[in-house]
């Protein structure tokens, strides 16, 4: 159990599985492309706004 | 499925289209059961799907870029939830009834790594919807922090501002990046 501690990040990443390749669809693309997620975003931009960022300055997309 | 292939020599599947490790000598993150994912070449949408009482559930997750830090690293919102298609959208839910929440943490926390090492590394923002299921991440988080601590380092957001993620604290959001990330 204590073996964790030795794992690199590929020996740690590479128990995991990894993913299949996704095919689009039209229905897919619509919910990804969703008002819901863009305003999600927006809130998130805002909250993290609110407080300085602890890994640095951020440069916004937009 | 041809795309499930990365994986099989090393994993197993069972008939439910669930993710066992092999390797079952520790409880921790890296060895619950996960749902098989796919997922877009660069890595910014997933999807799988969720099975149980209520039936197969699909789940789709996004990683939306929001900026960058001064090295180039990417900031990225982690958007989550139920592929509510007859709506054309998304309901941000990680308990539809399914009877598999950690089960959908798990296989949410594994598009998170996936991410991280297609890019290199990358900083991931979550947030629930609602309190609750900011709760719910944070639940996730405090189970599993041993293993997370080796790989990853966790920030939570207090109103006075963001934190090493701590147990027992609430947090309103996190943040998630490699360990030991160094800004040059």
């Amino acid at each position: 159990m204590n073996d964790k501690k030795s794992l690199t990040w590929e020996e740690y990443y590479s128990k995991f599985p990894k993913p299949g390749k996704l095919i689009m669809t039209p229905e897919k693309e619509a919910a990804f492309n969703s008002p819901y997620f863009l305003e999600k975003v927006e809130m998130a931009k805002r909250d993290l706004k609110k407080h300085p960022f602890p890994l640095g300055e951020i440069i916004w997309k937009d | 499925m041809s795309s499930r292939r990365f994986w099989e020599n090393e994993q197993k599947m069972n008939s439910g289209g669930v993710w066992k490790s092999l390797e079952g000598n520790v409880n921790l993150g890296m060895n619950l059961e996960k749902y098989l994912f796919d997922a877009n070449e660069d890595r910014t949408r997933f999807d799988f799907e969720s099975k149980g009482p209520n039936g197969a559930i699909k789940k789709m997750v996004m990683f939306d870029g929001m900026g960058q830090l001064k090295d180039g690293t990417q900031i990225l919102n982690l958007g989550f939830g139920d592929a509510n298609e007859s709506h054309d959208g998304y309901n941000d839910n990680v308990t539809s009834n399914n009877a598999d929440r950690n089960k959908i943490l798990a296989t949410v926390a594994n598009t998170i790594l996936d991410v991280m090492n297609h890019l290199g590394n990358a900083v991931i923002y979550a947030k629930g919807r609602t309190p609750a299921r900011t709760r719910l991440y944070q639940m996730g988080i405090n189970t599993h922090k041993a293993e997370i601590d080796d790989h990853l380092d966790i920030f939570g957001e207090t109103p006075l501002g963001w934190e090493n993620f701590r147990p027992g604290v609430n947090y309103s959001a996190f943040i998630a990046t490699k360990k030991n990330y160094k800004i040059e």
